[in-house]
């Protein structure tokens, strides 16, 4: 059982994990309400195990605000629209997309920042986490989000632009390949440590799973390092290969049932000019 | 029937750029190793029982480290220059390496 109130776990990003933890490992695949204290101000919401909304009370910055800044719509016609959305009890960002207000990527886009830097604040709460079982249904799927995709963008509250610049290179290295990808980048003054910033075909994962392979990743690049190691590709007896390479900082892996897929990342790989 | 200082001459003549080959104990004790076996050990100790081959490419070299199917705890390890072909280099590996060990 997680327990985060009485987790005397002092570091944000593992309390994080914690928090997420009970998300995809507690209630797999259940709906329910996450609450903290009153309940009032600080909550997640959870549709068949996938994230669809996280507000944390000590948050500055509104969804408004990502919305307005993001896209051409300005803040006061997407403030009416809040309230009219408020008072008829449609959901806000299904009407902005309805009406043409918003495309979907930036309304997903700034949903999914907005919810992760939520959860990255309701981690540091000193109240518990309480798991309601509640009927929420009501959400589009395709604007929820995965414990795993949530986790990669709560890095930008540590590394910010290099987090979006090493997801982007991930993306750019797998594109079009049947692959699972993860990138890491180290925690800030936490020895050892790495955090995911970046997910490619991951969304099934749990959280402790991402984490155990970013250290395994770390250890093998660790034992590396006295051949000067910069990619790593290890086969197993059942074809399965994963490749781990380090660039400018940061470390991928990656996952493939079939090894010729591999083929295709090395070459990729090979082809850019080295960056270290 | 050929034995592994066969299939190791083998390789060293036969596979692009190859500047070094060896079998690998995984059970030897780690003050005899060099950089190339230290890292072959420490790469295994950190995969599972189900890990065939890894390999490592560096700015200079390519280092293929792969299990022998009849003895788990041998390491079959070679060093090749980053310019061969890895296709090649680890097709011409494999095969030398299946043919040894089929005839075992």
């Amino acid at each position: 059982m997680i327990d985060l109130a009485s987790s005397q776990e002092p570091d944000p990003f593992q309390r994080l994990c914690q928090l997420l933890r009970l998300v995809d490992e507690e209630h797999p695949g259940e709906s329910g309400i996450v609450s903290f204290g009153d309940g009032r101000d600080d909550v997640i919401h959870v549709q068949g195990g996938r994230v669809c909304w996280a507000v944390s009370s000590s948050m500055t910055t509104r969804l408004i605000h990502r919305l307005a800044v993001s896209d051409e719509t300005s803040e006061r016609e997407l403030r009416l629209l809040f309230h009219e959305c408020r008072q008829s009890g449609k959901p806000f960002g299904q009407t902005l997309l309805e009406r043409g207000m918003v495309t979907f990527d930036v309304l997903r886009g700034a949903l999914r920042q907005h919810t992760a830097e939520a959860l990255a604040g309701l981690a540091l709460r000193p109240s518990a986490p309480r798991w309601t079982p509640s009927r929420v249904d009501g959400y589009d799927a395709t604007l929820t989000f995965s414990t795993a995709e949530l986790l990669a963008h709560a890095g930008d509250e540590w590394w910010g632009p290099l987090a979006v610049a090493v997801r982007a290179e991930l993306d750019d290295a797998l594109r079009g390949r049947s692959v699972i990808g993860l990138a890491f980048l180290p925690l800030p003054e936490v020895a050892d440590a790495v955090i995911p910033v970046g997910n490619h075909g991951a969304d099934a994962m749990r959280v402790h799973e991402i984490l155990d392979i970013g250290a395994w990743a770390a250890a093998l690049l660790r034992a590396s390092g006295r051949i000067a190691g910069r990619l790593i590709s290890v086969t197993r007896d059942d074809g399965r290969t994963s490749l781990v390479w380090t660039s400018q900082g940061a470390r991928y892996v990656t996952i493939a049932r079939e090894p010729a897929e591999m083929a295709f990342v090395i070459a990729h790989l090979s082809r850019r000019a080295p960056a270290d | 029937m050929p034995g592994p200082d066969d299939v190791l001459a083998l390789v060293r003549a036969e596979v692009p750029d190859c500047i070094a080959a060896r079998m690998l104990s995984l059970d030897d004790p780690p003050e005899d190793a060099d950089d190339v076996a230290a890292a072959g050990r420490d790469l295994f100790a950190h995969s599972d029982d189900h890990t065939k081959e890894i390999v490592v490419l560096s700015a200079g070299h390519t280092y293929i480290y792969r299990r022998l199917a009849a003895d788990r705890r041998t390491v079959f390890t070679a060093v090749c220059k980053s310019t061969s072909n890895l296709g090649l280099v680890l097709g011409l590996i494999r095969q030398h390496l299946a043919s040894f060990e089929g005839e075992r």
